[in-house]
């Protein structure tokens, strides 16, 4: 497990802008996080509001709810998690979609572990890649959304990690929100195109 | 994409966004000039950006990560939401969300602020439903009725997904009565008159304007302290109903959304609408409450009458009691009129009807008449209203006759657009509004099914139908749509008894529908013959009676008859559209019973019609099926295309349901011909249409299907997940057949899977179901599957009576494909029971069966497995390896049946010989069961590799398979295999000189061997004794040895 100085160490340096701090900390954090979803996802039952952003939180007052971090630090936490999670959630829905079983001996049905409103996993999917390739022209925007939407963070909290104003995480956030819509509502045969 | 090009789309969208709403388009294409590609782009945000959609909410946010995230609360201390409230406290957490008071900066006064759940708030349709249900509680303005202003969301602009919508309304501060009661247990007389008073006038009041409160109870009333007394406001005005979220009708009643249903009279909880009696109910409930401290029912118990509010407060005076009783009545209509009149019973005036003159209050004599006056005019208006929306225009009647005509001439699309116009013409006609749910429903289109049926409850009880049996077929409607069927065909029965006679006839259709939903189809026949008795010309009942001939009784001639006749009148009558169906039902039976040159022509035929009057939806689908009758005649390429051709028509026109209907037969018909990979892919293409389109019954019948075959084809655990969430739909919906299916296909996979504990339980439960339903199907399919588990538990001699019911049953409905199974059943448990020759003639038979029509396409691949584990059973090691090469070549045999089968091969080659060979084929079998994931085969087969090895002399790789295969077949209770391998263990340590182990081994056989016997019956076990294999196991037991020699 990572140490709690460590993480502390890191997130004050995400605070003061330095970029290389988010690859460091999700090398720290990424093993906790897998480790974690893995284990729930196999032993909880279908049914149970187990949740990925729960079990962020989960992993966050494990690793370092007790050290004085603000609430800035803990947004780049969240946010941080957010791409670990999207990463895992996504992994997890490729096999799944390839008929392989996952998650060792055990059936583990992640749709069942996500509330009414959860996406599917195909829609998922479908979010994923178009997220990857809106990030080739809008970085800050497909971040955005990985960070709001897969990670719970809230206008203020992505702002803070953005290191924009509120006023354009809403500028952002409802331009990228009204593409990938339109990304998702195309017919799921076809191919996205663009 | 560039992010220059996405900057400048970015750019145009904002402005876009920002242009009134009509001008937007025409501004976007301006601004992006001969940019085609980027216009379409922006156009369709645009669209996007005023629709909601899956990201309006954040993917996880369920309570836990929010309670967490945002400790606890969702607006916290001291934040100014939506720019105009400040919020100053946390009041409490209800049914539909958090309470907080707040200070409306803007008016500088305090208001209470209300959040919705995510789950409404996300919702567009329940969002506008919501709203509508403001808009007409806002109509009630009286003192005792709280108020409420406004809608709004915060972010006020909806730019964040975490977008929470709230009320606002009038801040009461106080406790509420709830609050109150449980502080003081019960109230005297005197203290519980004002506050019942007050909100006999609220109701009152809701009520002449058209609003029922649907959910008055304690804590929907606020007791305010002011100067004069204690003030009682009641809350949440007609908010109940918009609670229930698209597809919970039913959800609403069980409470799991609402919370109480404490305070709901009998009708409303069977499903009921909604009405001035109902609240009239509540309120004697809240009174009793009130008075005695405890409610007239315990949970869940509502017989008879509640017990005498006297009994548990003595000093209650008669009156109470006698006002109270009368609220409470069961029968609506002997309870009070209304809220009122309650309180003027105990105050000792007689209740009357009309509207009486207000008591002059302390604002003088002129205000008074004033108020009487508005009344009295107010009252004209609305009683003026009220009538012109209860009798049904002409044009609005007419179009309702035709479209309640065609939901019974099973022509959907057509009722669908004539009940329409009927609403168009008269938005207030509430049975249009519930036939027009059917209809919707009957498209699997649920959302709007349910959408309509509240909007039918809605204008019912607003305003009551000037016909009485129109409520009656409203509820009876409401009763299908929830899955209800019970209800609803008492509903039915009762109206028969009630209309004029001329419409009879039509009302036991709907009631031959309601047992067709409820399983009863010898009843349902007979409903419709009595329909074609009563009115000969009820084009509807013969064609009705026709389906059901013929699909589920398998009488095809009786069936044509009744086709040719409903196929006459809907000529006579000039309906081209209730003859196209006439067709496309009659190729449907055809195309099922194989007769493909018949099932061509109607369909062709019905195409023809379909065209000639550009009914759309039925030319698809008579060419979707068309598609399968080719692919069945054996030309597949062509069948994709017509398939593929058809679907992506299909889905333009908007009929994605015809489409998902379409892949899935014929994800059948190739499933049927032994055509795997094509069959998966039809189902799996149906499946993700459906699925795209939220059409839940398609969604559910393809899955069901696709679990279907894919628990014949040995993958159980795929199987599992696809018929878990059908069986859930099928059982919240009430579909008795598909329940029964579905869980027929559940068992069997448990099963398969070595759960058969599971699975017994389910076939037993299923068993029950059938024989209680008189269902010979399903008990069919019940009873093979008990016994397929207690054949796989070794307990053969009860397996074989299970299997002999199937079989006698599957004669008697005439199932071919049963039948011939069923044999072949027999004649595999009869073998293994010594009783050869009784099986050789079982194997014949089945061979006789299997070259007629509509036997099952295993049975050739089968009847050859059975044959060579018989041979091998009698030690005739060539003909059992012959006969086994055979099936390992056949494409009709199932990977289940080859891996078995490869070890039968492999363990004759061995016994003849060729040990090596033998051995080879066997570990193949071996890895191809445990590649299945069947248990049972692949414990069978280790048991044949154990002996194997332990013939060609390899202790240590024999004992390894055996031991391994010991663990589950203990664990699995299989007696019978448990002493044959220790047998087999036996052998190999005798082989191996090592008396000691061989010794611990034969002990175990003999004392499996003598379990086994304890568990079967004596004639049983000896003819197993005799057979020729068996008695080799018996070898290597001290004490059979001494009796051999």
């Amino acid at each position: 497990m990572a140490s709690t100085g460590e993480i502390t160490v890191l997130l004050a340096a995400l605070k003061d802008g330095d970029a290389r701090a988010e690859t460091c900390l999700i090398g720290l954090v990424y093993e906790d996080l897998h480790a974690m979803a893995r284990r729930c996802m196999s032993r909880e039952r279908p049914g149970h509001t187990l949740q990925p952003t729960a079990l962020v939180n989960e992993a966050y007052l494990r690793l370092i709810a007790d050290s004085a971090i603000d609430w800035k630090g803990r947004a780049h936490f969240f946010a941080t998690a957010a791409t670990v999670m999207r990463q895992f959630l996504v992994d997890y829905a490729r096999q799944r979609a390839a008929g392989k079983r996952v998650g060792g001996r055990q059936r583990v049905d992640l749709d069942a572990f996500m509330v009414a409103a959860s996406p599917r996993v195909e829609q998922l999917l479908i979010l994923d890649q178009a997220l990857t390739r809106m990030a080739e022209w809008g970085p800050r925007q497909a971040r955005l959304v990985e960070m709001m939407y897969l990670g719970g963070l809230t206008e203020a909290e992505a702002a803070e990690v953005l290191r924009v104003s509120v006023r354009t995480v809403r500028r952002d956030w409802s331009a990228a929100r009204a593409w990938l819509q339109s990304q998702l509502s195309k017919p799921p045969l076809s191919k996205p195109t663009l | 994409m560039t992010p220059e090009r996405w900057q400048r789309v970015n750019e145009i969208f904002h402005s876009a966004c920002a242009q009134p709403p009509a001008q937007a388009a025409d501004f976007v294409r301006a601004e992006c000039g001969q940019d085609a590609g980027m216009c379409s782009e922006v156009l369709r945000m645009v669209e996007e950006h005023a629709r909601s959609g899956m990201l309006d909410h954040p993917a996880w946010d369920g309570p836990t990560a929010t309670a967490t995230a945002r400790e606890q609360s969702v607006f916290p201390q001291g934040e100014v939401v939506s720019g105009r409230y400040r919020i100053l406290r946390f009041l409490g957490r209800g049914g539909m969300g958090e309470v907080h008071e707040a200070e409306d900066l803007e008016l500088k006064e305090h208001v209470a602020l209300k959040t919705l759940l995510p789950a409404i708030a996300s919702d567009s349709r329940m969002l506008a439903r919501f709203k509508q249900e403001i808009q007409l509680s806002r109509k009630v303005s009286h003192p005792n009725v709280c108020r409420v202003f406004d809608l709004a969301r915060h972010p006020a602009d909806g730019s964040s997904p975490a977008t929470t919508v709230f009320l606002t309304m009038e801040f009461l501060p106080g406790e509420t009565l709830s609050g109150r009661l449980h502080r003081e247990g019960r109230l005297s007389a005197e203290a519980a008159l004002p506050i019942l008073s007050q909100t006999a006038e609220a109701l009152d009041a809701a009520h002449r304007a058209g609003v029922i409160h649907r959910d008055f109870k304690p804590s929907n009333v606020m007791l305010v302290p002011s100067a004069e007394g204690t003030r009682a406001v009641v809350t949440d005005f007609g908010l109940a109903r918009s609670f229930a979220p698209s597809g919970e009708i039913t959800a609403t009643l069980t409470g799991t959304v609402m919370g109480t249903l404490d305070y709901m009279p009998a009708e409303l909880l069977a499903g009921g609408a909604a009405t001035v009696a109902s609240d009239v109910y509540a309120f004697g409930t809240v009174a009793y409450k009130m008075v005695t401290g405890k409610l007239p029912f315990a949970a869940g118990a509502r017989k008879g009458p509640p017990p005498s509010p006297k009994t548990l407060a003595p000093d209650l005076d008669e009156k109470w009691e006698q006002a109270i009783l009368r609220a409470l009545d069961p029968d609506p209509e002997r309870r009070f009129a209304r809220p009122g009149h309650f309180i003027k019973a105990i105050e000792g005036e007689a209740p009357s009807e009309t509207v009486t003159v207000p008591k002059v209050t302390r604002r003088g004599l002129a205000a008074s008449v004033a108020v009487v006056v508005l009344l009295v005019v107010g009252g004209i208006g609305w009683w003026e209203w009220q009538r012109s929306r209860n009798q049904p225009s002409p044009e609005g009647l007419r179009w309702y006759q035709t479209g309640a005509a065609a939901l019974r001439d099973a022509t959907y699309y057509r009722a669908k657009n004539a009940l329409e116009r009927s609403i168009s013409t008269d938005p207030g006609f509430a049975l249009a509004h519930a036939r027009l749910a059917e209809a919707w429903n009957e498209i699997d289109d649920s959302e709007r099914a349910q959408e309509e049926m509240l909007r039918a409850l809605a204008e019912q009880s607003s305003h009551p139908p000037a016909r009485k049996a129109d409520a009656l077929y409203v509820e009876a409607i409401h009763r299908t749509l929830v899955g209800d069927y019970p209800g609803a065909i008492t509903d039915y029965t009762e109206l028969a008894g009630k209309v004029e006679e001329g419409e009879v006839s039509q009302v036991r259709v709907d009631l031959g529908r309601a047992r067709e939903m409820n399983n009863e189809i010898d009843k349902a026949l007979e409903e419709y013959r009595q329909a074609a008795r009563q009115d000969p010309q009820n084009a509807a009942a013969h064609l009705r009676a026709a389906i059901l001939l013929g699909l589920r009784q398998r009488k095809y001639d009786a069936a044509i008859a009744e086709f040719d006749l409903a196929d006459s009148l809907y000529r006579d009558m000039g309906n081209t559209e209730g003859q196209a169906e006439v067709l496309l039902q009659r190729g449907t039976l055809a195309s099922n019973l194989r007769k493909l040159p018949e099932a061509r022509a109607a369909f062709e035929k019905a195409v023809q019609l379909a065209r000639a009057i550009s009914s759309e939806h039925q030319e698809i689908a008579a060419t979707l099926q068309l598609g399968v009758v080719t692919y069945l005649e054996g030309n597949a390429a062509s069948a994709e295309q017509i398939a593929s051709e058809t679907v992506k028509k299909a889905r333009r026109s908007g009929l994605a349901n015809l489409a998902a209907r379409g892949l899935t037969d014929l994800g059948l018909a190739r499933a049927g011909r032994g055509d795997s990979a094509g069959g998966e892919s039809s189902f799996r293409e149906a499946i993700e249409l459906a699925s795209h389109f939220r059409l839940h019954r398609n969604e559910a019948r393809a899955r069901l299907q696709l679990s279907s075959f894919l628990q014949l084809q040995g993958n159980a655990q795929a199987a599992l997940k696809e018929v878990e969430p059908a069986l859930a739909y099928y059982r919240q919906a009430g579909f008795r057949l598909e329940t029964s299916q579905a869980l027929t296909i559940l068992a069997r996979s448990h099963r398969d899977l070595g759960e058969y504990g599971e699975a017994r339980a389910e076939f037993e439960q299923l068993l029950a179901l059938g024989t209680a339903a008189n269902d010979t199907l399903q008990m069919m399919a019940a009873e093979q599957g008990v016994a397929s588990v207690l054949f796989q538990l070794d307990r053969w001699p009860e397996a074989l009576g299970h299997y002999e019911h199937h079989y006698k049953l599957a004669k008697q409905v005439g199932d071919r494909g049963s039948t011939g199974l069923g044999v072949l059943n027999r004649a595999k448990v009869l073998w293994r029971l010594g009783r050869y020759p009784d099986a050789e003639k079982l194997l014949a038979e089945a061979q006789t069966l299997s070259a007629q029509p509509g036997s099952d396409f295993r049975l050739p691949s089968l009847i050859a497995a059975y044959a060579a584990q018989m041979a091998l059973s009698r030690n005739l090691f060539p003909e059992a390896a012959a006969l086994a090469q055979k099936v390992l070549h056949m494409e009709s045999a199932t990977k289940q049946n080859q891996a078995v089968t490869g070890c039968i091969a492999g363990l004759a080659k061995a016994r003849a010989g060729s040990v090596r060979d033998g051995k080879r084929l066997c570990e193949e079998g071996v890895t191809i069961a445990s590649r299945l994931g069947d248990p049972a085969a692949l414990l069978d087969n280790r048991l044949v590799l154990a002996e194997i090895l332990a013939n060609g002399g390899e202790l240590n790789a024999a004992e390894e398979q055996a031991r391994q295969a010991l663990d589950s077949l203990q664990k699995a209770g299989r007696k019978e295999s448990v002493w044959r391998c220790w047998s087999i263990l036996a052998r190999a340590y005798r082989r191996d000189g090592d008396p000691v182990h061989e010794k611990e081994a034969a002990g175990h056989a003999a004392a499996g061997l003598a379990e086994l016997r304890s568990l079967w019956l004596a004639a049983d076990f000896d003819q197993y004794r005799q057979r020729p294999d068996i008695r080799g196991y018996l070898k290597e037991l001290p004490v059979e040895r001494t009796n051999l020699k």
